[in-house]
């Protein structure tokens, strides 16, 4: 998860409101959606790295990209399963063999429909990094509680869990330590074997998280936690460069969507 | 001038016990003193401090008799937030007590949680890192620092909401010999400088005796002993016969003058080293060892 | 006869780039009882956890018992030292302790009789015996930690290396533990215990061993490492109080003094003396 850590670094995104962050992937959102053409798809894409870009996170973008992009193949390749249209162009088993032969139809529709489809998946999830890496867990917070009237616990729950992780992460690597110490040893393909070989990793560190979220739970609670009227220290204040960006995205949105109307950015299916 | 702490008669016993944890407790603490509470484990000491911060019977329940007031509110019948911002309480484990990423949230989340008016929050942020002289942390990810340094910004956290007295439950067990210093350290500075009474639970008693107006000791739910520390100090056998140490100094010079036939008095128990060298170098002359 | 423990010209760089051992020279011999002290992060613990191959080398040689480390998995070392962590919460896991303790045993592929004959052996030795089949959790910090140590010892370990066995811990229980090991070292065990529990090191110990910054600062017996007054200081690891007193009058205690009772013993030999030559009292 350390690509989805918030980086320190002094940019004109990081600078710009959480809140036009995120309209800006709801923008995103809706090109993915209105598009179907792959090459405009593949804009849509390279702005969302162009934002990183001026954001001075391109490196953990583009790690981001690539971790996904396995994913993105899995969405291809079902597309091409399970929607053909048009002239076969091959097929993955050779019409040649007695067994199975002449199987998994790649039909062109499929290919165009398949990738358009990845791209899009791609598209989607690649404002994420983009968004966690430029700005601090409290602030989306923040912007989630007095904006958009998401309720404080939940935004909260979302933060504690990411600062959580890592302690739990050292946590388990303790007890994997102190197991291996012991001769434990996770060997061979059996399934059953290795989910028993579970347990001496999982008991511990279920009977401590446990524990110690009953003692968190407390400490928020003798500090006053639960209090509708909560107030904040930091005040996030929507910018000169804050509605440039709104009037820009806005701009981008009422663009895609008439040259969309005009039949452009589609692809017949 | 109300004690902070007020406790008649307490006696407690858990849900689930097959016993009192706590039997007919009487204490009382003074605005601005410092108090060390010691015992073996299980004496119950942990929870009488959940006693005054509410947890008993708020968050655990039980069967409760007797009174704990702080400040004149009784614990019993007051909200978390109503006791909030008279008593603060530090943990033992720096990781598990805090919940926010960076050193500042922590520290605001406290008066955050009471409503407090931003600029206010931004005062009391900077006048408790002050406190506890962690300034330059403020901006730190909190899984970054050294143990003594996550457990000043706990009491930092707590000190925002503005205690009148601080309660901590063994917070330096944890820590190496340079985190300790710096608990403690921070605690005396708190206390002295700034009139917050601190009631620490702890085992170093060699700190404990250094920096206590009272020392209460713990055993199987009852107080042993409680008193200024020479006056604990004073009676070894007690302590010893509940499995409590003194400090070493104590146990030296106390063993040396009462096997002289010397036994001294109270107010002359030393309670750390330069206060025990003479009562050695006295010894040594008196019998001319060597010719000073 | 080749040391029981080895290590030639050792560092350590973690992934991150951190040095933590800086070229580390030492050699520990079968039985002996040492303390292996410094503040976090001097690299103390890393060291220990090159012993059992939890860490590796990444320069330099770890030889235990006369053959090297090197990629021997951890597994196989656990046959030879037996790791004890800080906090046993962190290896149990079953629902009696009998189970707890067999779990080595059982990694080790051993016959159930010989399972048995360990796991009675191991109870014995730490005085859990009554608590066969007992619930670990249902017992007290203490107790627990002497169910990780019998857990250690049932694999027959001939070192035993313990991680800060009184920090975090109720005073009593502490000695209970180091007088635990003491005796595990007179029947034959090598012992290293990490620690910064500077009175428990002055009264158990034999020889200390100093880390800081990855380096080791000094290395001796207890006595030749207290003596180091001025070096020691510079790891801020304080001698107990009772050295600091006797130094205060060191015409008359010459020797370091580590204990209470060490010191009423030196002191009623001074005072006699004195008496027999003639003073008063």
């Amino acid at each position: 998860m350390n690509v989805m850590d918030y980086t320190n670094r002094n940019s004109l995104i990081h600078r710009l409101h959480p809140l036009t962050k995120m309209g800006w992937a709801v923008v995103i959102l809706i090109l993915s959606m209105v598009f179907t053409d792959p090459l405009y798809l593949v804009g849509v894409l390279i702005s969302v790295v162009l934002v990183g870009l001026v954001g001075k996170v391109i490196k953990e973008t583009l790690v981001y990209l690539t971790a996904i992009f396995f994913i993105g193949l899995i969405v291809f390749v079902l597309q091409i399963a399970f929607r053909p249209s048009g002239p076969v162009l091959f097929t993955v088993t050779p019409e040649s063999w007695r067994a199975f032969g002449g199987w998994f139809p790649v039909t062109e529709g499929g290919l165009r429909y398949g990738i358009s489809m990845g791209l899009r998946m791609l598209c989607l999830v690649s404002v994420f990094p983009v968004i966690l890496t430029t700005t601090q867990p409290r602030d989306i917070v923040m912007a989630l509680v007095e904006k958009l009237y998401v309720p404080y616990e939940y935004a909260f729950m979302f933060t504690t869990a990411l600062r959580f992780m890592p302690v739990i992460m050292s946590e388990v690597t303790t007890i994997s330590e102190a197991q291996r110490s012991r001769a434990y040893a996770v060997e061979g393909w059996n399934p059953i074997r290795k989910m028993q070989a579970f347990a001496p990793i999982a008991m511990p560190i279920v009977f401590i998280a446990i524990g110690k979220a009953d003692r968190l739970g407390l400490c928020m609670e003798l500090r006053g936690y639960g209090n509708k009227n909560r107030t904040y220290l930091r005040q996030l204040h929507m910018t000169v460069a804050d509605w440039v960006a709104v009037i820009l995205l806005v701009a981008a949105v009422a663009i895609s969507l008439w040259i969309s109307s005009l039949g452009y950015g589609k692809i017949v299916l | 001038m109300t004690n902070i702490i007020q406790i008649q008669d307490l006696t407690f016993q858990y849900r689930r016990g097959t016993s009192p944890a706590l039997k007919e407790i009487n204490l009382c603490v003074a605005p601005g003193e410092f108090v060390g509470i010691t015992g073996p484990a299980g004496a119950g000491k942990t929870t009488l401090l959940s006693c005054i911060d509410g947890i008993i019977p708020h968050y655990y329940g039980g069967d409760l008799k007797g009174t704990v007031e702080v400040a004149g509110l009784k614990v019993a019948s007051s909200t978390f937030r109503d006791l909030a911002s008279i008593v603060g309480t530090v943990f033992e484990d720096p990781d598990f007590q805090m919940v926010s990423i960076s050193v500042d949230e922590e520290v605001a989340f406290g008066p955050e949680n009471l409503g407090v008016p931003r600029e206010e929050i931004e005062k009391r942020l900077t006048t408790a890192l002050k406190k506890t002289r962690i300034e330059s942390l403020r901006d730190r990810a909190i899984s970054t620092l050294s143990g003594g340094q996550k457990q000043r910004v706990a009491i930092s956290a707590v000190l925002s909401m503005l205690p009148q007295v601080i309660l901590l439950d063994d917070p330096t067990s944890e820590l190496d010999p340079i985190g300790k210093v710096e608990v403690f350290t921070a605690l005396r500075e708190l206390n002295r400088d700034f009139g917050i009474a601190i009631v620490i639970v702890s085992q170093d008693m060699e700190r404990l005796v250094e920096n206590s107006d009272q020392i209460i000791v713990l055993y199987e739910g009852r107080i042993l002993i409680h008193g200024a520390p020479r006056q604990v100090c004073s009676k070894r056998s007690v302590l010893a016969s509940a499995g409590i140490r003194v400090p070493e100094v104590v146990e030296f010079t106390l063993s040396l003058y009462e096997t002289l036939g010397k036994p001294l008095p109270v107010e002359s128990v030393p309670l750390t080293v330069e206060e025990a060298v003479p009562l050695l170098g006295k010894i040594l002359s008196e019998n001319n060892a060597g010719g000073i | 006869m080749a040391p029981m423990i080895q290590a030639i010209n050792l560092h350590h760089r973690y992934p991150n780039g951190f040095h933590a051992l800086r070229g580390i020279n030492v050699s520990i011999e079968a039985g002996e009882f040492v303390a292996i002290i410094g503040q976090n992060g001097s690299g103390k613990t890393t060291f220990v956890k090159h012993l059992n191959g939890l860490l590796r080398a990444t320069e330099g040689v770890v030889n235990v018992n006369g053959t090297s480390v090197g990629k021997r998995p951890v597994s196989e070392m656990a046959r030879i030292v037996g790791y004890c962590f800080q906090n046993p919460d962190h290896q149990i896991f079953c629902d009696t302790v009998y189970k707890e303790v067999a779990y080595g045993p059982v990694n080790l592929k051993l016959s159930p009789p010989e399972i048995e004959a360990r796991v009675v052996e191991a109870l014995e030795a730490v005085g859990l015996t009554d608590y066969k089949n007992s619930n670990p959790h249902d017992l007290s910090k203490g107790q627990r930690q002497r169910v990780a140590v019998a857990a250690v010892l049932s694999m027959h370990p001939s070192v035993l290396c313990i991680d800060e066995p009184t920090t975090g811990q109720d005073y009593k229980d502490g000695v209970d533990m180091l007088n635990l090991i003491d005796k595990l070292n007179q029947a034959g065990h090598t012992v290293l215990f990490i620690t910064h529990d500077m009175p428990m090191v002055a009264r158990f110990a034999k020889r200390l061993i100093v880390f800081q910054e990855g380096n080791i600062l000094l290395d001796g017996t207890t006595y030749e490492v207290f003596e180091n007054v001025e070096v020691l200081k510079t790891t801020f690891l304080s001698p107990p109080q009772i050295t600091h007193l006797a130094r205060e009058y060191n015409q008359f205690y010459p020797r370091t003094v580590l204990s209470v009772k060490e010191m009423l013993d030196q002191t009623f030999e001074l005072l006699k003396l004195k008496s027999l030559t003639g003073g008063i009292q």
